[in-house]
């Protein structure tokens, strides 16, 4: 056990070196220049640009830049080349936006998808089955930008329920009870919408996953032995069935950094996935870079997570 | 009806509706008896629906795609047929246990052997979790495992095939069954494992009072266990007899077909006999005797009319009417 977490510490932290170098690169050669430093860019005198790629280090040799990148990364010394704002303050600024959608979404995802994937596969060809599989593909093929807008429509005519941005613009000084229902309200429809395709994606997977159980040969010893049925579903099968998402739940850990454009786009949401975006679309390199390390850090952490959760969960595996 | 019989399956009907369509015909009108404490042997080839009527007595036939289509199936005078699985669960692993042919796979990976084996116990006895402990470790000694104490931590992947088909066993016995079937139990093991087993069940089986059905394609297992025997042929029985009668004069031309194929003293350095041809699939059985396309004694009847079955005296029938009147005009 010592051993494994020893040797994951290593495996992992070259992983991240190699991720920090290829990133770093890929984003460095790529066409296309940060607008402070664009000789085409009418804002810019040659003397301000001069002095941008001089802040910048852009003169530097790559590797010199790589290793400035990382040490006033490690030092927390990196600012936004936008508005010279530090990086990790304004992505701990957006994280906190982003999670109560990821919170609230994921809570959903996981609650729903198990129960539903489950009694799909325990009562297989049932209305209940068919009816959720139905669901579960029209959620899988209606594009989430246009189901959005049907939400939007419903929610806002029908209910009167504010729906875009973090809260309702000018509820200056209303109670504290009015002001968190209002931010409740608020995050209700992105987090369902966020959380509908993984809801179905998921469901179906659990649903796959329990059917292919219920088809092992231990499955039916159990109910040789005489074992009332819920006890041979609910203990012999499910436990079986579940080993697999023991590895996706340390997976969920990079969603923390993700964030979704779309989502955020059409609910004004100051989240993590559009402050990455409008990095990239401004070619800020350190928000990217460092968005980028951290999801990969998560990544990491993630993996290393189901490992050991696995571990614990399958007799099997000892590593 | 006869007190002693414990299990009866009479005429029994088990189709699995396939994909097309079309009714496979795996179990088309079986009968068999078990007496108290007797061990019969059901014996044929793969695919002959051997697994399909015994997982019927415990009604575990997968429906759909399965369908017990009709029959009986009596225990101890009941049919079970009726029974909703609420009350079949009462009799499985209480009164009826079973053994499957794949150890490893039919162990729950992820429970200990222990916990698997109290469960049953559990379900079926009302006794405290100290006494199940006990039976369980009793159990394991058993069925021959070593340190049983210990071993009721382990899990299905520390344990070797043979000892795991032990565990098996020992579940089964949990609860005293008044009948134990044992499908292909010795099948994936090797042959010396295969012995130690048998033997196992033969001293159980004493040591319990309990009466097994005994699943196998092996005619040689067939001679070291079975009192009677029931030779099942594209899910019909074709023959069934003591088991010396069965041996000694074989009277059905498939039954002779599987003892000739059988390795023995005198046929050492020969080439081994083998029946030509293979089982029909269940979705398309020849018409007449399912055997005429393998038989060498087939007759143009045979093509068009189903056989019945022939007495030969003290329990021994055979289900070839063309060999029956052969032998009585030459006798
Ligand atoms: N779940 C099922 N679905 C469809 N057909 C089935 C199913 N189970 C059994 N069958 C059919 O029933 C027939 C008899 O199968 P069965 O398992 O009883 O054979 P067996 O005599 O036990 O053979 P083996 O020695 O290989 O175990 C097979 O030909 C198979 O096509
Ligand atoms: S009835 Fe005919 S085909 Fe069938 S076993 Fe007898 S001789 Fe062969
Ligand atoms: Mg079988």
């Amino acid at each position: 056990m010592i051993s494994f977490i020893g040797r994951s510490i290593v495996q992992k932290t070259v992983t991240l070196f190699f991720v920090s170098v290829v990133s770093f690169l890929i984003i460095y050669l790529a066409p296309g220049k940060p607008s402070q430093i664009d000789p085409m860019n009418p804002k810019f005198t040659p003397e301000m640009v001069e002095r941008f790629r001089k802040q910048f280090h852009l003169d530097e040799p790559l590797h010199v830049q790589y290793l400035l990148f990382y040490r006033d990364l490690f030092t927390g010394r990196t600012v936004s080349w936008k508005d010279n704002q530090p990086v990790l303050g304004k992505i701990w600024d957006r994280f906190l936006n982003s999670l109560p959608l990821f919170i609230v979404g994921t809570i959903l995802t996981w609650t729903l998808s198990f129960p539903v994937g489950i009694r799909s596969a325990i009562f297989r060809g049932s209305t209940f089955d068919r009816g959720s599989t139905f669901v579960a593909y029209f959620l899988i093929s209606i594009p989430g930008f246009f189901f959005a807008y049907l939400l939007i429509i419903l929610v806002v005519t029908q209910l009167h329920v504010p729906v875009i941005g973090m809260q309702t613009f000018g509820l200056g000084d209303t109670s504290p009870v009015h002001m968190v229902m209002d931010r409740i309200w608020h995050l209700v429809i992105p987090s369902v919408l966020g959380a509908t395709g993984g809801i179905a994606v998921l469901s179906r997977y659990v649903r796959g996953q329990m059917l292919e159980v219920e088809g092992q040969d231990y499955v039916r010893t159990a109910r040789a032995k005489g074992l009332p049925s819920e006890e041979v579903h609910y203990r012999h099968a499910l436990r079986n069935a579940l080993l697999p998402f023991v590895t996706m739940f340390g997976l969920i850990l990079p969603g923390l950094i993700g964030g979704s454009v779309i989502i955020e786009s059409i609910f004004s949401w100051p989240g993590m996935g559009r402050m990455a975006y409008e990095a990239i679309l401004a070619r800020d390199y350190p928000i990217i870079l460092t968005v980028n390390f951290l999801s990969a850090v998560l990544v990491l952490i993630g993996t290393f997570v189901s490992d050991v959760l696995y571990m614990a969960v399958d007799p099997r595996i000892r590593l | 009806m006869n007190k002693n019989i414990l299990l009866s399956v009479d005429d029994l009907k088990v189709y699995f509706r396939g994909a097309d369509g079309r009714a496979s015909k795996a179990v088309d009108g079986v009968s068999y008896d078990i007496r108290r404490e007797e061990t019969v042997c059901l014996v044929g080839e793969s695919g002959c629906g051997k697994t399909v009527s015994a997982l019927s007595i415990l009604g575990l036939i997968p429906q759909p795609p399965g369908e017990i289509v009709g029959g009986r199936i009596l225990f101890d005078g009941r049919d079970l047929l009726p029974l909703t699985d609420e009350e079949m669960q009462r009799i499985r692993g209480n009164r009826v246990a079973m053994v499957f042919q794949e150890p490893l796979t039919s162990l729950n990976p992820v429970f200990k052997i222990g916990d698997q084996i109290a469960e049953s116990i559990r379900i079926h006895r009302k006794i405290d979790a100290d006494a199940q402990r006990q039976r369980c470790i009793q159990l394991l000694e058993d069925v021959g495992i070593a340190s049983a104490e210990e071993r009721l931590n382990a899990y299905p992947h520390q344990l070797s095939g043979g000892q795991r088909q032990r565990v098996m066993i020992a579940m089964a016995l949990s609860c005293n069954p008044e009948l134990v079937i044992a499908d292909e139990p010795t099948t994936a093991l090797d042959v010396t494992v295969q012995a130690q087993i048998l033997k196992l069940f033969k001293v159980l089986q004493q040591k319990h009072n309990m009466a097994v059905l005994y699943i196998t394609h092996d005619l040689g297992v067939v001679s070291a266990v079975a009192d009677r025997v029931y030779v099942m042929y594209a899910g019909i029985i074709v023959e069934q007899g003591q088991t010396a009668q069965i041996f000694r004069e074989p009277q059905h031309p498939y039954t002779r077909g599987l003892l000739s194929s059988l390795p023995t003293r005198s046929k050492r350095g020969q080439r081994l006999y083998s029946i030509a041809g293979s089982v029909p699939d269940p979705a398309h059985k020849p018409v007449g005797c399912p055997f005429h396309p393998r038989c060498p004694h087939a007759v143009q009847t045979c093509r068009e009319r189903f056989p019945k079955m022939c007495d030969y005296g003290k329990g021994h029938l055979a289900r070839c009417p063309v060999l029956y009147t052969n032998r009585n005009e030459t006798a």
